[in-house]
């Protein structure tokens, strides 16, 4: 009797599983089912996970109470009597066991009759496991119907796959923004501006990492790029850059009669060796003093001031007006005027090296701006990066003006981003959806003899047209720039122009509704440029 | 005695019976039921459908003493229970003597007992409850085995006199006699027709019976069993959850703990009977019918809309069905 009641017990624990299944499994299904509809009006990622979820956890929790069920022996029994209609000589001979009685004619009979009765039994007569099919038939109907509209094509699944890559830009930006700050707290004792900035940086990356959508990320990424834009000085860009540019021009094109060395000992060199020109040579150096000075305007106006006042003397053949101009002294010569702008430099060097930090960091948030906004460009179509890309491109002589371009992409596939000079005024239209920092970039190679375009230098326009890159926008025409219509006249050094072309970039972004994570793209690109980069 | 023997002896007595009585082997059975149980029996049926003959039969079967009391408006009931008289002896004394009356037997077949009057029928409340009568101040046991088996007739009103339900509480069992089927009353017919009289001979004496009594006390009950005996009286009880709507709606009065009571004693005969030594369930809800109508005061809307007691016992056995074992799956 036990052998046969102990398998009773298992077919109770089957009987109760699948009597709990049948109960449990539509709900179950329905569930699932208005999860996999839900997935498929909103673009929430978690309906679809949460049905499997829903489902498997239904089934795991089912197996688990399966096993953990006791059924006691009296209740076996009492099962194994209805199942078998035995008259309740189970329930009675275990009653009986209980009870200890054993007095009379019938206890042990009633033992003798449950045995009897158990070697004739099998438990599965006794628990019949019973399916109601038309309960199985709506769980299948709703499980199938789940599982269709599961596995069919989802509207929201773009936007799932965007939110996705969204997040895994978020992510990489974030590992990349931690790099950066790890490259920062490299410099052997960095200032304290700087650990400020990597500290900044990363937990502008936790941010990012912990952002929920891209809002948030771009969010923070434009409040980081507004803290550390505040660290950066207007000046120091255009001061840097017209240092650097003098030295690099100077380096490339060595004044007549100076020798090699940087711009002061050049100008110190070329003021002693006046009196030994020919006053063609003067009329050259002349010339050329007055297109330092043009350079200098911006960044160094002492500078630019001193270099203009040595032009004019030399013109005037004024030898001596133009040394002193050109020589270090009291009355603020222009190699005085450079070196004092060369030391202000390096006497602020740990100011210098914090603000570079942070256009750095600004750097690092305006690639990581760029990259989300690419990545949103390409499922929205509304990429906002106006690309005011402002390198020299492709300007390599060919009398191409390309100006300001500011390419509109359509429908988010076009690539913004101006290919060529600056400054042009005509320049038009609105770069959407693609990486606005892109093609300026490029400028960056071949610095020292790079030319690029100036607009002043050019008479005609030119139809300018930007062309969609990785998309399939189409291309457009952006607007007419004034440029060069004879070849290779508009082409001038970047050395040249660089100092000039930051102060106006700086100067327009603080007068124009520029979002800060622009405003750190553009700062960044001329501190590269400045940099050499 | 064993319940072998139990079985062959009950066996032997409802073979005698059917020498007389065609086919109703529901009938008989309950009514040897009550006999093993020693609870009394009272049966209903309509004129000529064998009952005192049935009960007469029962007497011949066993050998005790038998006594047929027929119910008349104008029976009293010292001429039940007996009287004193008054004697002379030889020297002259008087004193009273104890005539018993004819409820001194083991068997009393109180033919048509609803026409005698209440007073009448009351004079069997402590015979049947007490197995003892007083008489006089004096309180005379009755023998033993001690079993009432009474008849009436349903239809005839006039000079009737219902009996009391501290009365048909009493009974163990109310057996309705149907009427047979076609086959059987041929049966009949022949048998009553011939010049051959269908004998009796007793197959069981006070001993055996009073054996067959006590054995049928010490059946085993498990305890389901008895609680559903429970569960059954309590939903006769309209104020009850239990209760069914019919219940609730028909029902003024529901069993006395005697439904209970009489509900597992006969579970255990019945078991017994059917060579089982446990008594189970479903024996109980067999003789649930028997057992609870009698104890089911109707209340007038019953009456109104002819709803009878079974009729009503049938909707407490749908409503409290065996007890299942309260695991979800299991049978």
């Amino acid at each position: 009797m036990n052998e046969l009641l102990a398998g009773v017990r298992r077919r109770l624990r089957l009987a109760w599983g699948v009597a709990t299944a049948e109960l449990l499994a539509p709900i179950v299904a329905a569930v699932a089912l208005i999860l996999v509809v839900l997935g498929r009006v909103r673009p929430w990622s978690w309906p679809e996970p949460a049905a499997l979820g829903v489902a498997l956890t239904a089934a795991l929790m089912l197996v688990l109470a399966v096993v953990a069920l006791r059924v006691p022996l009296l209740v076996a029994a009492r099962a194994a009597d209805r199942g078998l209609a035995t008259g309740d000589a189970f329930f009675t001979a275990l009653e009986l066991d209980g009870r200890g009685t054993a007095d009379g004619p019938f206890p042990e009979r009633v033992r003798a009759r449950a045995r009897r009765l158990a070697v004739s039994s099998r438990p599965a007569d006794a628990v019949p496991v019973h399916m109601h099919g038309r309960r199985l038939g709506v769980v299948a109907v709703l499980a199938v119907a789940a599982v269709a509209l599961a596995v069919t094509a989802n509207s929201q699944d773009d936007v799932r796959r965007r939110r996705a890559q969204e997040r895994l830009a978020m992510v990489e930006e974030a590992a990349k923004l931690r790099d950066a700050a790890a490259e920062l707290r490299q410099t052997p004792d960095p200032p304290a501006e700087q650990e400020a900035v990597a500290r900044r940086l990363e937990e502008l990356a936790r941010q990012l990492a912990e952002a929920r959508d891209l809002a948030a990320g771009r969010e923070a990424l434009d409040a980081a790029a507004r803290d550390l834009s505040a660290r950066v000085s207007s000046d120091l860009l255009s001061e840097k850059a017209a240092v650097r540019g003098l030295d690099r021009s100077l380096a490339s094109t060595p004044l007549p009669g100076a020798g090699t060395g940087d711009a002061a000992a050049q100008l110190r060199a070329a003021a002693a060796a006046l009196a030994g020109l020919t006053p063609e040579a003067r009329a050259a150096l002349a010339e050329r003093l007055a297109g330092l000075a043009a350079t200098q305007t911006a960044g160094n106006p002492a500078a630019a001031s001193a270099l203009a006042s040595a032009a004019a003397a030399l013109r005037a053949g004024d030898n001596g007006g133009a040394a002193a101009a050109l020589r270090a002294g009291d009355n603020g010569g222009a190699a005085a005027a450079i070196t004092a702008a060369a030391g202000a430099q390096e006497a602020g060097a740990a100011s210098v090296a914090g603000q570079e930090a942070a256009v750095s960091g600004l750097g690092s948030i305006a690639t990581a701006q760029s990259n989300l906004a690419a990545g949103q460009g390409q499922g929205q179509g509304q990429g906002q990066g106006q690309g005011q890309g402002q390198g020299q491109g492709q300007g390599q002589g060919q009398g191409q003006g390309q100006g300001q371009g500011q390419g509109q992409g359509q429908q988010g596939q076009g690539a913004g981003g101006g290919a060529g000079g600056t400054n042009a005024p005509q320049g038009s239209g609105q770069a959407s959806g693609g990486a606005p920092d892109g093609t300026g970039m490029n400028a960056s190679s071949g610095l020292e003899t790079a030319t690029v375009f100036d607009p002043r230098e050019g008479t005609n326009g030119q139809q300018l047209n930007t062309i969609g890159q990785q998309g399939e926008g189409p291309t457009q025409q952006a607007g007419k720039v004034d440029g060069p219509s004879q070849r290779n006249s508009a082409q001038v050094p970047l050395a040249d122009v660089l100092p000039r072309y930051s102060a106006e970039a700086t100067r327009a972004l603080g007068q124009l509704n520029i979002p800060p994570s622009q405003r750190a793209l553009v700062q960044s690109y001329f501190a590269s440029l400045a940099e050499g980069r | 005695m064993t319940p072998e023997e139990y079985g062959e002896r009950a066996e032997a007595i409802e073979a005698q019976i059917a020498r007389v009585i065609v086919g109703q082997r529901d009938l008989v059975r309950q009514v040897v039921v009550c006999l093993l149980c020693e609870g009394h029996v009272l049966l209903e049926g309509v004129p000529g459908l064998g009952k005192t003959q049935l009960l007469k039969t029962l007497a011949g079967a066993v050998d005790l003493a038998f006594s047929r009391i027929q119910f008349t408006p104008d029976l009293m009931p010292a001429d039940i229970l007996g009287t004193q008289v008054l004697e002379e002896d030889e020297s002259g004394h008087r004193h009273f003597r104890f005539r018993p009356g004819p409820v001194f037997a083991s068997l009393v077949l109180a033919d048509e007992v609803n026409r005698a009057t209440p007073k009448t029928q009351s004079a069997l409340l402590e015979a049947m409850q007490e197995r003892a009568v007083t008489v006089a101040g004096e309180t005379r046991p009755l023998p033993r085995p001690f079993l009432v088996m009474a008849t009436q007739n349903p239809i005839e009103m006039e000079g009737t006199y219902p009996l009391p339900e501290a009365q048909l509480d009493r009974f163990l069992l109310k057996v309705l006699v149907p009427f047979p089927p076609a086959a059987d009353l041929v049966a009949v017919v022949e048998r009553t027709t011939g010049d051959h009289s269908a004998t009796v001979e007793p197959v069981a004496d006070q001993l055996v019976l009073s054996a067959m009594v006590d054995l049928t006390r010490q059946v085993p009950a498990a305890s389901n069993v008895v609680q559903h005996a429970v569960d059954l009286v309590v939903a006769t009880h309209a104020d009850q959850p239990m209760a069914p709507a019919a219940v609730k709606q028909y029902v003024r009065f529901g069993a006395s703990p005697r439904g209970a009571q009489a509900l597992v004693l006969a579970a255990k005969a019945i078991a017994l009977l059917d060579g089982r030594p446990n008594a189970a369930s479903a024996d109980v809800r067999s003789v649930a019918a028997a057992a609870l109508r009698h104890r089911l005061v109707l209340g007038y809307e019953a009456v109104a809309d002819g709803v009878s007691a079974d009729e009503v016992v049938d909707e407490i056995l749908k409503a409290v069905p065996d007890p299942p074992t309260g695991l979800r799956g299991a049978p």
